[in-house]
């Protein structure tokens, strides 16, 4: 059994895509640094169409579903906004908060062990980053 | 001389310096982000004030024992804590899976404290002459190392061959970004200053293996499996300390890889990242059970583990006997050697030789200790694979980010991190082995520079430049041999897999 | 547990969480202004930003001012790496978004700060006064070295007359206008006539190094690149590229004095803040880096590392970066 379907057919494209930008990058590049990315480019460009050409006689259609993405990428999302947080309110509270947010999510029960991870997680981080290592939070 | 550096070691001071750089090391180490570098360069001001033994014992033990430490998260979370676990990685994860998670922390410590004492033991021994077979390697032999390591993509891959390689190929190009060393111009960094040095790899490695384990762990959540044991493994089984048999079967590849770790760590400028690939490689080429790697083999962790420790020793030798670092660490090492009047050369064996070999016995020591204290607290550390991953992945994320920012107090690091999350997920979820990038980040340029510089260093005569280099020539037929090896090994495997002939000569 | 009182427990718990959070984790404030005549700085940690990373010799530098400053200016002084663009990100950042109020400064060094708008593959946007410089640490001049054991150059002369005929190879981190190696290299080629290839290296180790296998004829480095090898009698100091011989290879000829013209090149690192700051808090921290820097145990640590303390203050400062700016401009024909 192969390992590609048919969904490596919008993979494909999406690669060429890529490639393509970064072709156009090294057009503004000297002639010697643009050597070797280029070499690069071709050898993926060669490799992405086998895969595109194999994929296209694949009768296999295992897909991603949405349903299984909905969890992971809502958890993405909110590491994106804990990111943002961090800049603007500090590492402790935006971890405290993520922290909760997610382990409500999960269901962690009871209540007090999530309080307790997260106490014992930044007196953790504290002392080791911000006493020790000097790293500014 | 050896005795009085024997005494001077076990002064109290130096005694305690070394506890606590094992104990210290195998801490930073095992934390994602932070890495041995970052240990080593925030505790030179510390050693400013210590004497210059203890302060010296504090900083090598301080290195090995980190090197040892990022192994213990990578088995036990799939979180390599420092780039050098990355090949633990992936065969730790799968043995922790499988609820064999003790067995492979016992493997990894084992392998750690052979590799690291074997290569302290050379440097105490044949030091001198190791380094002059540093010499001997430039950007040519550098080169050929390098597409050595890249030729373990191939059998990295996992289950498609073409993706494992378009994922190397993603590696390599992403290796690109930043300015040209050549000649400064910038590439592919679309203006932005953070991508002038490139794409920073521990942050990147963060995000690759971290992240999109969490948010591979999230959907198995959702599913009702909260534990990182698959499907029916009850609990932790086996013992720690590896049967009879199963260490007979891995000493000969933890001896082998102790070797190449500490050549690897020898050249300048190679370090532990390194040498647990091609240790990695190695290792599957000579093994009997290839088809294991990837999926939890021990031989793979303990080629991995050993080398790397390997290296730490290694690279102390041009270290010390030249004043050029083996290694990105011990390039910070350097300056605190030389801080504390210690000029590397053959002044420091005869001259300071008592502080040097107090030294040398004080990273012989660490790395036994090291083994020691890994073995003493294997079964409480490897308790982290049992706790839930619903408490585990919010703790990886705080974890993660906080190394990422870290290493540079750079928000910038975190996007990258991030990014390389998002990709790193995907790329699972649609059959794109990740590890190959990593190789391809931390070897492309390697590659094309030292190619670059050898058409220089050659003064245009490249054929004969590289004929009259027998290690290039060597490391070449190396690496032919090693790109044509899973070529070979599939035609005459009994059991193909691929349904049609054509498959297997399309690699 | 009814759900009314789990929200209020919540509620309770995550007030006492922040406040608590809030006093281990909160970031500094800035300092205001206190009155005119008593201005008390610095009341909390100052940072110092590297531009290149731990281990280098610009961070051991900074690690060694910091730990002796603390005792002069009553604060500790925390030591920042942030690299990247050869300097820039953080030099950027001290520009653009860096409050002056005397609790950041940072490490500037030539060629790259001053230098950096005359690059030409990647021009910076600023010049060297973005920032207000304040004094000068240590001034690493350029140096020529040979293997001790290399036949063809015994010294500076006949190594100029061999390479005025044969390529000589060397290796170098950066080149032109942005390098000091570099620079001089295209000095010794352009009014030498010497023939000199450059081999691109990440750095100045790898440049040691190449010296030490045979790939590299020569090394044109700094003086603490040197420092080691001379000592160990791996190499040969041929020449310094400076007004004067210098006090940490006392026996090393300048070019001048052989003969060869006013060729001077070096690498110099001191130290800047944000344009803004107040006067008073300006030369306490003048003042406190005065001591530092010329604090003889400070010294004495800079030279077993083969760095040359040079302190320079003030205008005489800005006359030095703009002298470096000059002469370098100079080499490459920019106005």
């Amino acid at each position: 059994m192969s390992p590609l379907t048919k969904q490596d057919l919008t993979v494909g494209v999406v690669i060429y895509t890529v490639l393509i930008w970064f072709f156009v990058q090294t057009q503004s590049m000297l002639s010697d640094s643009s050597l070797f990315p280029r070499l690069i480019i071709g050898i993926f460009a060669i490799l992405n169409t086998f895969m595109i050409i194999r994929a296209f006689k694949e009768k296999g259609s295992a897909k991603l579903s949405i349903q299984e993405l909905k969890m992971p990428l809502l958890i993405f999302l909110g590491i994106v906004v804990y990111v943002i947080m961090f800049r603007f309110i500090g590492y402790f509270i935006s971890t405290a908060i993520m922290m909760l947010g997610m382990m409500i999510l999960f269901k962690v029960k009871p209540f007090y062990k999530i309080v307790a991870v997260i106490l014992g997680y930044c007196m953790f981080v504290y002392v080791l980053f911000v006493m020790q290592l000097n790293v500014i939070l | 001389m050896i005795v009085q550096a024997i005494q001077l070691f076990f002064t109290p001071e130096v005694l305690i310096a070394c506890i606590i750089g094992v104990i210290g090391g195998i801490t930073v180490g095992a934390l994602p982000g932070l890495s041995a570098s970052m240990a080593v360069a925030l505790l030179i001001p510390i050693t400013f004030k210590m004497s210059p033994a203890a302060g010296l014992v504090l900083l090598v033990s301080v290195y090995t024992a980190a090197i040892y430490g990022g192994s213990i998260t990578a088995v036990l979370i799939h979180t390599p804590g420092t780039p050098s676990s990355a090949a633990t990685a992936l065969d730790g994860y799968e043995m922790t899976k499988k609820g064999k998670g003790l067995k492979a922390i016992g493997i990894v410590t084992i392998a750690s404290m052979l590799g690291g004492t074997f290569s302290a033991l050379a440097l105490l021994f044949i030091a001198p002459k190791l380094a002059q077979i540093s010499l001997k390697f430039t950007s040519l032999e550098y080169f050929f190392i390098a597409v050595f390591g890249l030729t373990i993509i191939g059998s990295l891959a996992g289950k498609s061959m073409v993706k494992g390689l378009m994922s190397g190929m993603f590696g390599l190009l992403v290796g690109c970004i930043g300015l040209d060393i050549m000649n400064g111009t910038p590439r592919f960094t679309m203006g932005i200053i953070n991508l002038e040095s490139g794409i920073s790899l521990v942050p990147a490695m963060i995000g690759m293996f971290s992240i999109s384990q969490v948010l591979i762990s999230v959907e198995e959540i959702r599913k009702g499996k909260t534990r990182i044991l698959d499907e029916g493994v009850s609990g932790l089984q086996g013992k720690m300390i590896p049967t009879k048999a199963e260490f007979l079967k891995i000493f000969p590849t933890i001896l082998r890889s102790s070797v190449i770790g500490t050549i690897v760590g020898i050249l300048p400028g190679a370090g532990s990242d390194i040498g647990s690939w091609v240790s990695y490689n190695n290792a599957k080429q000579f093994s009997r059970t290839p088809e294991e790697f990837g999926n939890g083999s021990m031989e793979g962790i303990a080629a991995a583990e050993a080398a790397n420790n390997a290296v730490t020793g290694g690279a102390l030798i041009p270290l010390l006997t030249l004043g050029i670092p083996g290694s990105g660490v011990t390039a910070i090492m350097l300056g605190g050697l030389m801080i504390k009047g210690l000029v590397p050369g053959h002044k420091l064996f005869t001259e300071s030789g008592n502080i040097t070999y107090a030294i040398i016995i004080g990273f012989l020591v660490a790395n036994i200790l090291m083994g020691i204290i890994g073995l003493l607290i294997a079964k409480q550390v490897v308790k982290v694979s049992v706790v839930p991953m619903t408490i585990l992945c919010p703790i990886i994320i705080g974890l993660s980010t906080v190394g990422a920012y870290a290493i540079n107090n750079s928000i910038f690091d975190i996007y990258i991190m991030i990014v390389g999350g998002i990709i790193g997920y995907f790329m699972r979820k649609i059959g794109f082995a990740t590890a190959p990038i990593i190789l391809g980040l931390i070897l492309g340029p390697l590659a094309e520079q030292n190619f670059r510089q050898s058409l220089v260093l050659s003064r245009g005569n490249m054929f004969g430049y590289f004929l009259s280099r027998p290690i290039s020539i060597f490391l070449a037929v190396l690496v032919i041999i090693s790109l044509f090896s899973p070529i070979i090994m599939k035609t005459f495997s009994k059991n193909t897999t691929e349904s049609t002939p054509a498959d297997t000569a399309k690699i | 547990m009814s759900l009314k009182r789990l929200l209020s427990l919540v509620v309770v718990l995550s007030m006492v969480a922040l406040i608590s959070l809030t006093g281990c984790g909160s970031k500094p404030d800035s300092v205001t202004d206190a009155t005119p005549e008593a201005i008390k700085y610095p009341t909390k940690p100052i940072i110092l930003y590297v531009g290149y990373s731990a281990g280098g010799s610009s961070d051991l530098l900074c690690r060694i001012l910091a730990a002796k400053m603390e005792s002069y200016i009553g604060q500790p002084i925390t030591v920042v790496n942030k690299t990247g663009g050869g300097g820039w990100v953080a030099w950027s950042e001290m520009i653009r978004s860096v409050k002056p109020d005397g609790y950041t400064f940072s490490l500037i060094n030539t060629p790259n700060y001053p230098l950096g708008k005359y690059d030409t593959a990647n021009p910076r946007e600023y010049s060297y006064d973005a920032l207000d410089v304040l004094v000068n640490h240590v001034t690493d001049y350029n140096v020529i070295a040979v293997r001790n054991d290399d036949e063809r150059f015994k010294d500076f002369k006949s190594f100029v007359e061999y390479a005025k005929n044969n390529e000589v190879i060397a290796g170098s981190s950066a080149t032109g206008i942005m390098s000091d190696d570099g620079t001089i290299i295209d000095i010794l080629n352009k009014d030498l006539g010497t023939k000199i290839t450059i081999v691109q290296t990440a750095g100045a180790k790898d440049n040691e190094t190449l010296l030490l296998n045979k790939s590299a004829d020569i090394l044109i480095g700094n003086v603490s690149d040197v420092f080691t090898g001379k000592n160990n009698e791996d190499f040969n100091v041929l020449s310094v590229f400076s007004p004067e011989r210098i006090g940490l290879m006392s026996d090393v000829p300048t070019a001048k004095e052989l003969g060869f013209g006013e060729i001077y090149g070096n690498s110099s690192r001191g130290y800047a803040i944000p344009k803004g700051v107040d006067s008073q808090i300006r030369e306490i921290l003048v003042d406190a880096l005065d001591k530092t820097i010329n604090d003889p145990e400070v010294i004495k640590q800079l030279e077993d590392m083969g760095a040359e303390t040079e302190y320079i203050e003030g205008d005489a400062y800005i006359k030095f970066l703009e002298d470096g700016i000059r002469r370098a401009k100079g080499v490459y024909g920019i106005e």
